[in-house]
């Protein structure tokens, strides 16, 4: 299977709303990150959670964040990052730098 | 128990998506599992692992369908048997009907033999 981002790559996480199960944590959608690895490719949990084959299947990607950008007032280091796995649907190529755009979230 | 906190204000969170939410210090303490633990436990790894029943996403999805009070009052095994009831009638491996029909014979069979029975139902939602 063509996977679509290899490790360093630039991306984001989608912006959309979701509807039904979704596993891109709503805290990710709209920020900014770098693939840091491509973990293989599983069936669409977001598709077997309504009993379906789950397919097609999706690489999935270990994605890293920085802290700083991800929580207002972060205390910690500023090299701290976050890793989430994130599958291919919800990541986008991200050619801007990552502090254009920040989510605005409520407290 | 924990404080509840919105998160229909926020859109598109769902109810289960709770990450950066204050809810304070988290609990650490470890429990000995009740029977009852185990045994949905148990209930639960053979409907979706050896009778292939439902995948564990489908039981994510059942729990976070959940409305935010019951989400945010129920405990871990309380969500699992929950989910466990509704994806049985949702797959329509038991109705709802007979489901009913055994807690209200399983509820008379206690009070017969006089054991304390909760007054209150598990609520489909």
């Amino acid at each position: 299977m063509k996977m679509r981002f290899k490790p360093g790559d630039k991306v984001r996480v989608d912006d959309r709303v979701a509807h039904g199960h979704c596993r891109a944590p709503w805290y990710l959608r709209g920020q900014a990150g770098v693939i840091g690895e491509v973990l293989g490719v599983f069936k669409d949990s977001e598709r077997l959670a309504y009993h379906r084959p789950g397919l097609p299947a999706l690489p999935l990607y270990k994605v890293r964040f920085k802290q700083t950008a991800l929580w207002p007032g972060y205390k910690g280091p500023a090299r701290d990052q976050l890793e989430a796995d994130i599958s291919e649907n919800w990541l986008v190529p991200d050619a801007a730098p990552a502090s254009a755009v920040k989510k605005v979230r409520a407290s | 128990m924990r404080k509840t906190k919105l998160r229909a204000d926020a859109d598109g969170r769902a109810v289960h998506d709770v990450g950066g939410l204050d809810f304070g210090a988290i609990d650490r303490t470890e429990h000995d599992l009740a029977l009852w633990e185990r045994r949905v436990d148990a209930m639960m790894i053979l409907l979706y692992a050896k009778k292939g029943l439902w995948k564990v996403d489908a039981m994510r999805r059942t729990i976070e369908d959940y409305g935010q009070q019951t989400y945010d009052k129920t405990e871990y095994y309380e969500k699992w048997v929950r989910a466990m009831r509704n994806l049985l009638v949702e797959q329509e491996v038991l109705s709802k009907a007979e489901l009913e029909a055994k807690m209200a014979e399983v509820a008379e069979r206690h009070r017969a033999s006089g054991r304390k029975v909760p007054s209150h139902k598990m609520a489909w939602s």
